[in-house]
């Protein structure tokens, strides 16, 4: 989750979520049924049941049958480009979640991603796609949003006159 | 004497693209992408 102050408070266009590797992981890695959903919550705090988090219907923004993650390097984002943008609101709580199958277990498949601390429980972890619950951290990947504002700028037609 | 300047009809959009940036690297994650 990714509180709405931290968005920015506007209006804007979501076209890429990013995520930071360490530089322990390693460089390439597979998943099967990946896909990554954005959505909104009115929780400040998450709660274990997945469903009872979003407040608004969820979208996939990205998702491969096979993800193949190469050349992962730390200090270079991997990013995830999004079919299509999604329209972020400016003042709700984002919720975004992904989910993916196996294989995670092999040596080349452990992406280890840079995490903060927040000051509440803002991720819910389950271990399996079909988990209907989780465990609550406050442990969350570094992210980055790429953005675009749509500005519209326009003066109409004026008149001046004097007699 | 009549003056009548007409202003121009202006009409164009453009986007300002950002990065927004959430939390600091502190440490590693313990499980695989992404915990």
């Amino acid at each position: 989750m990714v509180a709405a102050e931290d968005m920015g408070g506007m209006p804007v266009e979501i076209s890429a979520l990013g995520f930071m590797p360490s530089e322990n992981s390693q460089k390439t890695g597979s998943y099967y049924e990946f896909s990554l959903l954005l959505g909104y919550t009115d929780l400040d705090e998450l709660t274990a049941r997945f469903d009872d988090n979003w407040s608004s219907m969820s979208i996939v923004v990205f998702s491969d049958p096979q993800l193949e993650l190469t050349e992962v390097a730390g200090g270079k984002w991997i990013m995830f480009e999004f079919n299509e943008p999604f329209l972020y609101d400016g003042s709700s709580n984002l919720l975004y979640e992904l989910s993916w199958d196996g294989p995670v277990g092999p040596p080349d498949s452990r992406i280890y991603t840079m995490n903060w601390e927040d000051d509440k429980d803002t991720a819910l972890v389950g271990f399996s796609p079909d988990s209907a619950t989780g465990y609550l951290t406050a442990i969350v990947p570094n992210l980055l949003f790429v953005t675009a504002q749509v500005l519209k700028a326009q003066t109409f037609a004026g008149i001046k006159s004097s007699f | 004497m009549n003056r009548v300047i007409t202003g121009l009809l202006l009409l164009s959009s453009f986007a300002v693209s950002a990065e927004i940036e959430i939390g600091t690297p502190e440490f590693e994650s313990l499980n695989p992408f992404c915990h």
